[in-house]
């Protein structure tokens, strides 16, 4: 956006400084229509392929079709209580599992003790494809919202607490020093120079969570439940509606990408400093 | 500028930092025998007097200047700083690293607020001092800029201010601008031979560059490795603070060579005890 001069006091040079790092790509413009070229010439495809009879339409239903069908799901009363469904499973399984994943990182990345017990155990948890855990919860959970929060829990806690761990463990050697010269204790080493740190590595944990919950939420519906965006999808898949299929999975998508430009700029707030920096 | 008379042996009154006998051995560990980096070091450092240590690797002279922070212990002796035992990190003392060791989500001026911070004495005092010490490093105009923003060179200004802002009465650096260019690092002696001398603090200054050592210190401590030892002590008996002159006097380059010569004795004599290295 803006650039501020100032001039480099070893060299006398006038620098040029980017307030926020945009890079200005005078080609910019050229690539975003041809991506939008792109995405209409798919659409096309997707139109046109059915049209001439070349795939079913029962199969793969024309966009515009898909487009009926997302309006009618949309305009249905009962599609609103789908919604809040599983976006209740989806937000306060997130929220649980990214408060277990930072606590279990924060112990983990700060107490050598506490790594050198678990560590394994959570390796090995790890190497578990999630996924197979759904019909255990919803056996102990039961059928209802339950069930889906603890599979979004199970899913997205993992990718924080590894980052935060990793960031917390990656502080440099000379900034721990320097906080040591500094008579710092440990809670303000922690404070002032740990958990700072390792910010940008938590929230790409985070913000990979935020996926994982939106997947956890979804596969705990298509093993069992009774309401839910999961359940639509499922439902119209068994009544051979791919149009309303394909609506549900536009829904879904957009719902994915909401969330994840939300957290995206909550992180540019958060992590005003370069991302990519480590400490100078 | 009286410290080329007092430079001699520096025991009692003027002495701020005394080691005595102090020696680092690293333990042993899995299969590797336990290393001697620092043998029996004797040595008085007086206030406001300027001490570099130059050596090659190996020399021990980083080890020697951890202990003085005491971010190390050493395996015997002791440091005796202010008249007594030094144990631990002590609040007069500022150590300054190789790298500026920035905290890069704080601004300039809130990085230069840490130590005040940490120690929580934070309030008007500080702020003003440290925009007083920013100015005498020539950030003024960078206070609330980020340190990613800014060159190798004002990024060690800005942890010299950090450093002074509180005060230290030792100044402890172990080659801040060994990572600059040439030219900046040239720049940057200059200023810290001026600042040191403004402020009138005790310096230690870890470098393996002998002309470096020489500009900068009122005595070079000179330092051979294996094992690391003070192979000699050259004292540079001219007025503080130092400039581009003191560099065009023929006494400097002589300086300069006394100290090579000091370190090639003693490469001899160690090549002559041992085999070979490496």
């Amino acid at each position: 956006m803006s650039t501020y001069t100032v001039t480099d006091q070893d060299t006398g040079a006038e620098v040029e400084l980017d307030r926020v790092g945009k890079d200005k790509d005078p080609e910019r413009w050229k690539w975003r229509a041809i991506s939008l070229v792109v995405v209409f010439a798919f659409l096309a495809i997707w139109e046109f392929l059915p049209r001439l009879g070349l795939v079913s339409s029962i199969i793969l239903p024309p966009v515009t079709e898909v487009w009926a069908g997302l309006v009618e799901l949309v305009a249905q009363e009962t599609f609103m209580g789908h919604l809040r469904v599983t976006l209740v499973e989806m937000l306060v399984g997130f929220i649980i599992g990214t408060l277990i994943g930072f606590a279990a990182g924060v112990a983990l990345g700060v107490w050598e003790s506490v790594k050198k017990s678990v560590y394994p155990l959570v390796v090995a948890f790890q190497s578990l494809p999630k996924i197979v855990l759904a019909p255990l919860l919803i056996t102990w959970f039961g059928y209802g919202i339950e069930s889906k929060i603890a599979m979004a829990v199970v899913i997205s806690f993992f990718p924080v607490l590894i980052n935060t761990m990793v960031g917390l463990e990656t502080v440099p050697d000379e900034a721990r020093q320097l906080m040591r010269s500094l008579r710092a204790s440990r809670s303000q080493i922690f404070r002032k120079l740990s958990l700072p740190h390792a910010a940008p590595f938590i929230m790409a944990g985070i913000k990979t969570g935020l996926t994982f919950a939106v997947i956890g939420a979804i596969v705990g519906e298509f093993v069992g439940s009774s309401e839910g965006l999961g359940y639509l999808l499922h439902a119209y898949s068994f009544q051979l509606r791919i149009d309303k299929v394909f609506a549900v999975i536009v829904i879904l998508s957009g719902i994915g990408a909401l969330l994840y430009f939300l957290i995206d700029w909550l992180e540019r707030r958060l992590i005003y400093w370069r991302s990519d920096s480590s400490l100078v | 500028m009286g410290e080329s008379e007092t430079v001699s042996e520096g025991s009692g009154q003027g002495s701020l930092v005394r080691y005595e006998n102090v020696s680092m051995t690293y333990p042993s560990t899995r299969g590797r025998a336990a290393l001697r980096a620092l043998e029996p070091v004797t040595l008085s450092i007086d206030r406001g007097e300027f001490i570099c240590l130059v050596g090659p690797s190996g020399c021990g002279k980083t080890t020697l200047l951890k202990i003085t922070a005491a971010l190390l212990a050493p395996t015997q002796g002791a440091v005796v700083f202010k008249d007594e035992p030094l144990t631990e990190p002590s609040r007069s003392i500022g150590v300054m690293f190789q790298k500026p060791v920035l905290l890069p989500w704080r601004t300039v001026e809130k990085n230069a607020y840490l130590p005040a911070e940490i120690s929580g004495t934070m309030g008007p005092a500080i702020v003003e001092r440290v925009a007083r010490v920013l100015a005498m490093v020539g950030l003024y105009d960078f206070t609330t800029a980020l340190p990613d923003h800014l060159s190798g060179g004002m990024q060690q200004r800005a942890a010299l201010a950090r450093t002074l802002a509180y005060e230290p009465e030792l100044l402890l650096m172990d080659e801040p601008f060994g990572a600059l260019d040439e030219f900046t690092r040239e720049a940057m002696n200059f200023e810290l031979s001026e600042l040191t001398q403004q402020v009138g603090i005790t310096s230690l200054f870890v470098t393996h560059n002998i002309p470096e050592a020489v500009f900068l210190a009122d005595r070079v401590v000179v330092m051979s490795p294996r094992p690391g030892r003070i192979s000699g002590i050259v004292e540079v008996p001219f007025p503080q603070p130092r400039t581009v002159d003191f560099m065009r006097d023929p006494a400097f380059t002589e300086l300069t060579f006394e100290v090579r010569s000091i370190l090639s004795d003693a490469e001899a004599k160690s090549a002559g005890m041992q085999e070979e290295q490496k």
